[in-house]
């Protein structure tokens, strides 16, 4: 996943109501970025036996 | 007579049975731990606020009661330090936060309540890493916890506190939270015996959240014994709690004499190895010899599945903080750790999307980790893949791979928060630099007792739970 574009950064940071200054914002775009991609094997899972109702009560699994 | 030195050192059944026997009291123990706490703050940063009026007053009535014979159990009059996230009734909680330094709740929660009820006696809150987000013990506001092994390394988190706390004498049990690793990374990194609990089995109730689909409560301890001891008050249905379900009901103190011949202990093949410090793999492999000694089998299992480990521990906590900080950090994050900040707003990036889809794929995690036990009674693994770190350093080297931290510290815990099942960090020797060592055991979930059964097998024949961290 390529690195986060500041200037999106900073609009979708600001959408979600992140109010902070830009060596703030710099940090926090570079974490965003490898958590994201950090994240993207997840996609890679079927999940098509799990119905989404038994994943989100904190019943199953326990 | 026992010194206050002996008794500081003291398990909690070896506590217990002096108090049984009148050859001390609940007041002597107290002032002991409370002596041995006062000599080592303020630089251990073991402690967020002490609580020595509390204390007292608590040992004063346990005395009562043993001295009338109406003895409460073995927990009547021990000393118990309580992670700075859970609630004891009208001291301030502040979760290692500035923002919550003010807040006094006006209730304990639910597994305090059991504690006190039991006769223990509250020796003060213990340090923890801002809102309980991080495995490493650092806390811009209150100081990091001095790991007695060895000042300069991480004392491990977030129940830093208690673990640097037990470890150092200031108290011979208390409280941990564990939902990547909280309870068995300071108990790795301290030396101490930390039982993260099967999900549900120890209520929640009066605890600040991080994680809800993974937060757990247990006890950071001198031995699997004392665990023990702690489970059989702690375990049991809450209705104060959403996620308390005790499952069947558990001996945990009587399970434990049923030894380990006949188990078969499986250790993973995938992933666990792939960051390992040489040294604590030949630790694990020491403590697997043990237990064939004792009579287990041990055989290597496969679960591709733990590669998910990482990536699903991120989804889930960083989207659920999100979910819980998020209204702070927005109205004044500057008043944050910054670090602890950061982890909090990236997880507001988090899409629901991928949110459920994490949560989907936790539940086909947690059946391929539990259908591993299909052929093994017990997991094992290393709990943390290295000795402590120094700190003041985000990356280190494990055999030669540059790895950060936080990951370092995280990956094996994780495996049975994202699983919900009961696992056991247990001491297991020492680095060339003197630091501890630990092994990890798993069971299926509500065999919590069995995994304790085992680790008090392996303290039978081993002392390094015996040993205590240099003066």
């Amino acid at each position: 996943m390529p690195e986060l574009d500041k200037d999106a950064f900073a609009a979708w940071a600001g959408a979600l109501g992140i109010r902070a200054d830009r060596e703030h914002l710099e940090v926090l775009r570079r974490e965003v970025s490898a958590t994201l991609a950090r994240l993207e094997p997840l996609d890679d899972i079927t999940v098509d036996d799990v119905p989404l109702e038994d994943a989100l009560d904190t019943g199953e699994g326990a | 007579m026992a010194t206050p030195n002996e008794l500081t050192q003291e398990t909690v059944a070896g506590l217990a049975a002096r108090l049984r026997a009148r050859e001390v009291s609940a007041v002597e123990v107290t002032q002991a731990f409370l002596a041995r706490a006062e000599a080592l703050e303020p630089d251990a940063h073991i402690f967020i606020t002490r609580t020595p009026e509390l204390a007292l007053e608590a040992a004063r009535a346990a005395d009562a009661r043993i001295g009338s014979g109406k003895a409460r159990g073995a927990l009547d009059g021990v000393p118990f330090g309580i992670k700075d996230i859970m609630w004891l009734a009208g001291v301030r909680c502040t979760s290692g936060s500035e923002i919550e330094a003010g807040f006094v709740p006006d209730r304990h929660a639910g597994a305090v309540a059991r504690f006190l009820d039991a006769g223990a006696v509250p020796v003060g809150k213990t340090n923890t890493v801002e809102f309980a987000f991080d495995p490493t013990g650092r806390n811009a506001h209150y100081g990091m916890a001095r790991n007695p092994w060895g000042p300069g390394h991480l004392p491990g988190g977030s129940s830093s506190g208690t673990g640097a706390g037990v470890a150092s004498g200031a108290m011979p049990i208390g409280f941990g939270t564990d939902t990547g690793g909280s309870i068995r990374i300071p108990s790795a990194l301290c030396g101490l015996t930390g039982l993260k609990p099967t999900f549900g089995l120890v209520s929640r109730a009066g605890v600040t959240p991080l994680s809800h689909s993974l937060d757990t409560i247990g006890p950071l301890a001198r031995s699997a014994e004392d665990a023990a001891i702690a489970m059989d008050v702690l375990a049991g249905h809450d209705p104060a709690d959403p996620a308390s379900r005790p499952g069947p009901a558990q001996d945990f103190l009587g399970a434990l004499t049923g030894g380990v011949r006949g188990l078969r202990i499986g250790v993973p093949r995938e992933y666990v190895w792939e960051v390992m410090d040489p040294q604590v793999a030949a630790a694990f492999q020491t403590a697997m010899e043990v237990f064939r000694e004792l009579g287990a089998e041990v055989v290597e299992v496969s679960i591709p599945q733990l590669a998910w480990t990482g990536p699903l521990a991120v989804a889930i906590t960083t989207a659920e903080a999100a979910m819980v900080h998020g209204p702070n950090v927005r109205a004044q994050g500057e008043r944050f750790d910054q670090a602890v900040r950061r982890r909090v707003e990236s997880g507001m990036f988090i899409s629901a999307e991928r949110y459920a889809h994490a949560q989907r794929a936790r539940v086909a995690y947690t059946r391929a980790v539990t259908a591993a036990f299909a052929g093994v009674d017990l997991l094992a693994t290393p709990t943390v893949p290295v000795p402590s770190p120094e700190q003041g350093s985000d990356t280190m080297t494990v055999d030669g791979t540059a790895v950060p931290v936080r990951e370092a510290l995280l990956r094996l815990t994780r495996i049975f928060n994202i699983s919900r099942l009961p696992a056991l960090a247990l001491p297991a020797g020492f680095a060339e630099n003197g630091l501890p060592l630990s092994v990890q055991l798993a069971s299926p979930a509500y065999a919590d007792a069995q995994v304790l059964r085992a680790g008090h097998a392996f303290q039978q024949a081993t002392d390094w739970h015996a040993r205590r961290a240099p003066e």
